[in-house]
């Protein structure tokens, strides 16, 4: 991210134009962490909770070898990037989609990331498109996808 | 919706205080992939979603966003008051279903999500799901299902809508 784009995110404004980065969000995933999140969305799936399980569970040919993380951990993590940018000028998150590609583990730091790829004015709104990625601190890509979220015309610039 | 059926909505205390945090339990009487009928209705009930349930979701993925948790910040905002962050259908789909619905499933998958955000969820809201499985598909080897979830609240406007794929282990 360059100088300016840091500045700019110190004080949550950023120009929403193509090729423009959200400030980064991330989240040191620990069992507990996990625990946490089942605990507060209600989803008590063992594959978060019961590690003896998980060391031998196969799914397909998959063997994840320890619990791992929600995928909607990392899409809330990823939401929280678009909101902390836009409720404090007047924006909207309006949609996001993501394919989960690789499970989160204890231990992961995860960081998500989005960069505007199209931008259109829409009825006094500045509405833009923006690739996400979340990946892990090995640079693994665990979720990628797109979202789409609206500011005011004015606030955009 | 009508008043009957808001007469019919539980206490989310009591919802709460029941929920069957071991999905063990009742997988006997959850549908396998082969049984899960594409087009039809999840069983599902309103839910009466409380600041509790909005804050400690918040807390729990690390949001603490004033909209929120201070209501003097909220009040002054556009959205004249405290609301839940955009995500907050993931505790209301398992709140808002029951404890035989095929999404507990130990072992099922989350392969990917999209939502669409129509307004912010509010505490006090009374939400209904409306949810179905879409498709079904099996490729290299596993077996997917496709669902819609739709969430409503007391009024019967929509706050979000979305899809998801997940992986069935059975």
């Amino acid at each position: 991210m360059g100088d300016r784009q840091t500045e700019k995110a110190s004080t949550n404004i950023m120009e929403f134009v193509v090729g423009a980065e959200f400030p980064s969000t991330h989240m040191d995933v620990t069992t507990d962490m996990i625990r946490r999140f089942a605990a507060a969305s209600f989803d008590f799936n063992p594959l978060h909770l019961d590690p003896n399980w998980m060391a031998d569970a196969t799914f397909g040919k998959t063997k994840f070898g320890s619990v791992i993380g929600h995928g909607l951990m990392t899409y809330s993590l990823i939401t929280r990037m678009f909101t902390d940018v836009l409720y404090p000028v007047g924006g909207w998150h309006e949609r996001c989609e993501v394919r989960f590609k690789a499970p989160v583990l204890p231990g992961h730091r995860i960081t998500a990331s989005a960069r505007i790829t199209e931008t259109k004015e829409i009825d006094g709104d500045l509405v833009y498109i923006a690739e996400v990625v979340a990946s892990n601190q090995d640079g693994v890509v665990v979720a990628s996808g797109d979202a789409m979220g609206r500011v005011p015309l004015d606030a955009a610039m | 919706m009508d008043g009957s059926a808001l007469d019919a909505v539980p206490s989310t205390e009591e919802l709460l205080a029941n929920f069957e945090t071991d999905f063990w339990r009742d997988e006997k009487n959850r549908r396998s992939w082969n049984e899960i009928q594409v087009g039809e209705e999840r069983e599902t009930h309103p839910v009466t979603l409380t600041l509790k349930i909005i804050q400690d979701y918040a807390r729990a993925i690390g949001d603490l966003n004033p909209l929120y948790f201070d209501e003097e910040y909220a009040n002054r905002s556009r959205f004249g008051g405290l609301i839940a962050p955009p995500t907050i259908h993931v505790p209301l789909m398992f709140l808002c279903t029951t404890k035989s619905d095929w999404m507990r499933t130990p072992g099922t998958v989350n392969a990917g999500q999209n939502w669409y955000y129509r307004r912010p969820a509010r505490p006090g809201d009374v939400v209904t799901l409306r949810a179905r499985a879409l498709d079904k598909l099996i490729r290299k080897g596993r077996m997917f299902v496709i669902h819609d979830n739709v969430f409503c609240d007391q009024n019967g406007q929509v706050l979000c809508s979305g899809r998801g794929w997940t992986i069935r282990p059975r």
